[in-house]
């Protein structure tokens, strides 16, 4: 299936891209605008307490992905029904990601380009790098992650004339049940989509030292949506609520001297690359799982078909930002929370009571 | 789609069953029927050579020596052949026994290197390589005398690989020549060279040279188990063998290493990786190949390590303008403007007015006429190439942009980039349909179209292996130990252990902070007691 094996370091940047791409251009900003370093540790926390559910039965049955696990515990009927449901959940999550940065293109900077032109050319160099297996997947990102580390950390220094820390006060000003729902809608999205890599933690060389890189992954991830919400929310104050991409209206204020002006471009470029290797992972994951699912020797064939159907899928149930932010924002909650909680848990609980994974020497 | 041709083209093609050689061809006793054999299997060629003579030893014998005109040394046959033969031997007092051809073997020719062989084709083999056969009448086989003529051009300083400082011998055409250089730079007994031969009617010798312990054994055996798969009929030079043993055959990034100077063929062995010799050509290859040899440059190791690092760093920067700034230009000419800062954008907006086509066309069209310029320099006598090349860089240049046709800084840029591709010569080839590709998209796309086409590439360079060693290593994936000879070229003394992904076999190069120079200047002031003593020691060693 997959001969491929990605140390746990590489598995924590991988789980560091996947879950900064769309919270960059994306922040937990909405309604708790000052707040919102609040909102983003608490769903640090909650996606953590996500993490530790899944690993822990990936760790029971070492070796198997998600989907495998799902008809060891439910039996073949039930275990592929659910299959099925959470395969639907994780191809729904990778055309989100194409679709959501490629409005980010054609509202932003190619403002007269038709969005297929960009959602073909992504999906060709995407299901390219999918063909090669998750080995070579986690190498690319590697110099994309750094490099796009390295742009925010060096953006705080840029934008130190136009920061204002009064914008972060008053601090703590914000009822208990905003925070809830906010902390909620952040749990779910991004940090809460790791559930993604319980598809991915079989194939990595320590398998014991997985649960530690996907916490180290989603840790790092936070720290860099920190820093960005930091530079956003203290360049912009209170008014940058009412743009739809707070982040790159604050890369936009970058004015140093006649020369480092107006270099928005170059963060969104980079962020693209960080939402190419979530749809990438994602597109693998999915045709993993139906390669699984349907007991096939290799995913490879899967990958162009599946990613045509996922640049449909971008198309169909994201036609324009105003349908993605209400997506995001009060739907995927709910629709998210069974996928990413509800299902591990179940599977849990079942196992533990069924005492599976049997051992031998049992009968 | 490749693969699938290939796969046809397989069927199509057409087998041709290969002659093999005759089952038993083995010498007979009658040395008229011996001779017969040979003229029947070499033809009656001017080069080959019968001499028939009279050996007077108790009696007279018939015997004959054949060889090929110009491949053997006329000397050595005349001093170990012919005169001990015809007249020493008549001196000769010692009884010969039964075995007539031993005791010529040992008494007689003094020779440096002899062999007994009762079969045709070795014998047909080794004359054809420059050795000498001797036959006599009543014994059913033949000595081969090696007479090889080993005059050849002398080593020169490479023209492809130049340096300031350094050694300036580079290999030859001929085999041995170069297994010598290379046993003179490297005096480890374990040097190990092991050769075969490749292609059916060329017979080339190739030579595969590795370090034993520090070389991956299993390495060695996958280039040995390579080389033997090939069957074809000739291998003229070293890119045939290249292409044969290549990781990704339809990759345009090059796999397989090579070089012509025996200090960087020295070096690399000594990082653990195998060197392949080709007889006839002075190119060597050398596997595993990373894709940051191509920064490393000899010279890097002959000047001191700070320049050596920022050199180092402004090849990096001139790879990368080499196959990006075109498509930089054209995208942001054409799409991005707001990134140009304004005084820039107004000079060259000025600049720009008035010329007829896109900026994508101007940038591949004067692409395309510097690449067809420096073709023709290079194919050109060397008189009439330089003459070329001010022709069409300063006429075409000037003239283009005073008529209005291309913009000036169209010709800036490719100019530009033109210098810059000269700075990594062994990537430029991929450095060219980079660059223009990329330039393509770029009007295309705009800036999308360049990150699209670059994740593209990174894919494809992160997927590729060179001997089962990732090809973009010690970056991706990295390795932090190994970026002492990519990020900054270390003092020599400190690079404590070989690349990892090559040499990791016996990764120890020098004991840690053993061979540090001293310290102080003060000879041993303040340094601790124990690197005091090592110091002294060395220095004593030294004296001796």
């Amino acid at each position: 299936m997959e001969e491929g094996k990605i140390s746990s370091f590489q598995l924590t940047r991988l789980v560091m891209s996947f879950m900064m791409a769309t919270g960059l251009i994306f922040p937990p900003l909405r309604g708790v605008w000052q707040d919102s370093w609040l909102t983003l540790l608490f769903g640090l926390a909650g996606g953590i307490v996500f993490a530790l559910i899944y690993t822990t039965l990936c760790l029971r049955f070492p070796g198997q992905t998600l989907i495998e696990i799902y008809e060891t515990v439910f039996g073949p009927i039930i275990g592929k029904l659910f299959s099925v449901a959470f395969l639907w959940y994780i191809f729904y999550l990778g055309a989100q990601a194409s679709a959501i940065f490629i409005t980010l293109l054609t509202t932003t900077v190619f403002t007269m380009t038709p969005r297929y032109v960009f959602s073909i050319t992504w999906i060709i160099v995407s299901v390219y790098l999918c063909k090669k297996g998750i080995e070579v997947i986690a190498r690319v990102n590697e110099p994309l992650l750094l490099v796009t580390v390295f742009l925010i950390v060096g953006t705080l220094f840029l934008v130190l004339n136009l920061f204002d820390p009064e914008n972060f006060l008053p601090l703590w000003n914000i009822s208990l049940s905003e925070l809830l729902w906010a902390g909620f809608g952040t749990i779910t999205f991004p940090f809460g989509l790791n559930i993604v890599f319980g598809l991915i933690l079989p194939f990595l060389q320590q398998r014991e030292q997985g649960r530690s890189a996907v916490i180290k992954g989603l840790g790092g991830a936070a720290l860099v949506l920190l820093i960005s919400l930091l530079i956003t929310v203290g360049v912009l104050g209170e008014v940058g609520e009412i743009f739809l991409f707070p982040t790159y209206q604050a890369f936009r204020m970058i004015q140093i001297g006649q020369v480092l002006t107006r270099l928005e471009l170059i963060p969104t470029l980079n962020f693209l690359t960080m939402g190419f290797i979530k749809g990438t992972i994602a597109l693998y994951a999915v045709s993993l799982g139906t390669a699984q699912l349907c007991k096939l020797l290799t995913y490879r064939p899967l990958v162009f078909p599946l990613g045509i159907l996922m640049l449909i899928a971008a198309h169909q149930s994201h036609p324009n930002i105003g349908v993605s932010l209400e997506m995001i924002e009060r739907v995927q909650p709910f629709y998210a929370l069974p996928f990413q909680l509800l299902l591990p848990l179940l599977t849990l609980l079942v196992a533990v009571f069924r005492r599976l994974p049997v051992k031998e020497g049992q009968t | 789609m490749i693969r699938f041709l290939l796969r046809k083209l397989r069927l199509a093609r057409h087998y041709k069953e290969i002659p093999t050689p005759l089952a038993d061809d083995s010498l007979q006793k009658n040395i008229e029927k011996n001779i017969a054999l040979f003229r029947a299997e070499l033809g009656e060629s001017p080069d080959i050579v019968i001499r028939r003579f009279t050996l007077k030893l108790k009696k007279e014998i018939k015997a004959a020596i054949i060889f090929v005109e110009g491949l053997m040394d006329q000397q050595v046959v005349y001093d170990c052949i012919l005169r001990p033969l015809m007249l020493e031997a008549k001196k000769e007092t010692r009884p010969v026994g039964p075995d007539l051809l031993g005791f010529i073997q040992e008494n007689l020719i003094p020779a440096a290197g002899l062999e007994q062989e009762n079969r045709l084709s070795p014998l047909v083999a080794a004359l054809l390589g420059g050795d000498t056969v001797l036959l006599l009448e009543g014994q059913a086989a033949a000595l081969i005398i090696n007479t090889k003529n080993r005059e050849n051009r002398a080593s020169e300083e490479p023209d492809t690989e130049v340096t300031i400082l350094g050694p300036r011998d580079g290999f030859t055409e001929d085999l041995r020549t170069n297994t010598a250089l290379l046993r003179r730079k490297i005096g480890d007994p374990r040097l190990v060279f092991e050769q075969m031969m490749i292609g059916r009617r060329t017979r080339t010798i190739v030579a595969i040279a590795y370090v034993q312990g520090i070389a991956n054994e299993k390495v060695v055996e996958e280039v040995r188990a390579r080389l033997k798969r090939i069957n074809t009929d000739m291998i003229l030079d070293a890119n045939y063998l290249r292409e044969f043993i290549a990781d990704a055959p339809f990759s345009p990034f090059p796999t397989v290493g090579f070089t012509e100077r025996p200090d960087v063929a020295a070096a690399r062995l000594l990082e653990g990786r195998v060197a392949v010799f080709t007889d006839t050509t002075p190119v060597v290859n050398t596997m595993p190949a990373l894709f940051i040899e191509a920064f490393q440059n000899p010279d890097d190791y002959n000047t001191h390590f700070l320049y050596a690092t920022f050199i180092r760093w402004l090849r990096y920067l001139a790879f990368l303008i080499s196959f990006l700034l075109p498509a930089l230009f054209v995208a942001l000419t054409t799409y991005h403007q707001e990134l140009i800062p304004t005084p820039l954008l107004i000079s060259m907006a000025a600049a720009v007015e008035g010329t007829p086509f896109p900026m994508v066309i101007e940038v591949v069209a004067m692409g395309a006429i510097f690449e067809i310029i420096r073709e023709a320099g290079v194919r050109l006598a060397r008189p009439i190439g330089q003459t070329i090349s001010i022709v069409g860089a300063l006429v075409i240049g000037e003239a283009v942009v005073s008529a209005g046709l291309v913009a000036a800084p169209t010709v800036i840029v490719v100019a530009l980039t033109a210098i810059t591709s000269f700075v990594v010569p062994t990537q430029q080839e991929i450095g060219i349909i980079l660059r223009l590709s990329l330039a393509v998209l770029a009007g295309i796309l705009g800036a999308y179209g360049i990150i699209l086409g670059l994740l593209f590439t990174l894919s494809h360079l992160a997927s590729l292996r060179s001997f089962g060693v990732p090809y973009l290593s010690p970056v991706i994936p990295l390795n932090i130990g190994d970026l002492k000879d990519v990020a900054v070229r270390v003092p020599l003394w400190a690079m404590w252990t070989r690349p990892r992904v090559i040499g990791w076999h016996e990764p120890r190069r020098q004991n840690f902070g053993e061979s540090a120079p001293p310290s102080s200047a003060v000879e041993g002031a303040d340094l601790p007691a124990s690197r005091k003593s090592k110091g002294n020691k060395e220095r004593e060693n030294l004296k001796k």
